[in-house]
């Protein structure tokens, strides 16, 4: 049996980020709108937490920042790298392997009762 | 200006000096505010647009931006963002400026002669019949910027960044003192060869401390006047920047 990732729940920002920025690129503010309307309200991350999950994803490799004028603002947009993308594939495979497990779960109580 | 007038800005000048003690790289902490500020004004707009009386919709910016004391604490778990200069600051501070000073005067001496020599400028036997103006001038310009410009031009290098960058001041201000040390004392003397007399030439690096005549304007390197003044040159510039660095008025970011 795959040893559980037991940091895993604490790695949904960073599965949420890389997921939306490997779709488009986004600039801080942008994201933190996408999550909360991509998620239907479910995830609503504030920006204290948004801006430290991704300088530390770019620390790691695994996206870009780079500067661009939009509306007559310098805004910082952040895309996802060739590591994020490979990084995002394992964080989305073990979340399905996760999910499954716990269906599995749910599934076996619910016969049960 | 990174702050607006709805901003508390003592606040976020905390949050920008805690990142940076945290060791944060000076870039880092640069981009990162502009994106906050970027952020409050989007964050403000929509205050706006959701009908927020103009007065309050800056201070409701401000609250939505969240806290910035949380905020600093997520940055700084993250090792990743901690920097170089951080990580190894007796490596930046202590050995690189000692190693740039060396590099620079006797490598470029080296350079000077090791080029003169391949272009039979000076030969490798004998005595040449005359020494090249171009390679006198040259090592008279290096042996002046030595003597005038690399100590403290090294020295103050370092003080910046480590100001800049909020290193522990144990670090730069050793550093500092070291350059000043090294560089006031290395004495750097070339005569050249005289075919007249038949005397071949010599290029010496020294290092020593005299205390020169006070009637001798001119501080040469080697005298312990040279060595006051650097360190009192350097240390009022590191002083001053310091200090601006400490109060509100530092707007460089």
């Amino acid at each position: 049996m795959a040893k559980t990732n037991a940091a895993f729940m604490s790695g949904v920002p960073e599965l949420l980020v890389l997921r939306l920025l490997a779709r488009e690129e986004m600039y801080g503010y942008q994201l933190v709108r996408a999550i909360r309307t991509v998620s239907n309200e479910t995830f609503n991350l504030a920006e204290g937490v948004v801006y430290p999950v991704l300088h530390s994803l770019e620390s790691r490799g695994l996206l870009k920042a780079k500067e661009k004028v939009c509306d007559g603002r310098n805004r910082i947009y952040y895309t996802v790298t060739a590591k994020g993308r490979a990084r995002l594939a394992e964080l989305v495979s073990e979340w399905d392997r996760v999910r499954n497990g716990i269906s599995n779960v749910l599934g076996v109580q619910h016969g049960q009762a | 200006m990174y702050w607006e007038y709805s901003m508390d800005k003592h606040e976020l000048h905390q949050y920008r000096s805690r990142l940076l003690d945290g060791g944060i790289s000076y870039a880092t902490v640069k981009r990162h505010l502009r994106e906050l500020l970027d952020h409050y004004r989007d964050l403000e707009r929509q205050a706006l647009e959701q009908g927020v009386d103009p007065g309050q919709a800056g201070i409701a910016a401000w609250q939505q931006l969240g806290n910035l004391d949380q905020m600093a604490k997520a940055m700084l778990a993250q090792p990743g963002l901690r920097s170089m200069l951080h990580r190894h600051p007796a490596l930046f501070t202590l050995v690189l400026p000692l190693f740039a000073y060396l590099l620079i005067c006797i490598g470029l001496g080296g350079v000077l002669l090791f080029y003169a020599i391949s272009t039979g400028a000076l030969g490798a036997e004998g005595l040449p019949d005359r020494v090249p103006l171009w390679l006198v001038s040259s090592f008279d310009t290096l042996i002046l910027l030595q003597k005038y410009v690399f100590t403290p031009a090294i020295a103050l290098g370092l003080a910046f960044i480590g100001i800049r960058h909020h290193l522990p001041a144990k670090f730069w201000m050793t550093g500092l003192v070291l350059v000043c040390l090294l560089g006031s004392g290395t004495v750097v003397q070339a005569s050249w060869p005289d075919p007249g007399r038949q005397q071949m030439g010599s290029v010496g690096v020294s290092y020593m401390y005299t205390v020169h005549p006070l009637a001798n304007p001119s501080l040469p390197s080697g005298s312990l006047q040279r060595l006051l003044l650097n360190l009192l040159l350097c240390g009022s510039f590191a002083w001053y920047w310091r200090s601006r660095e400490q109060t509100l008025a530092w707007t460089g970011v």
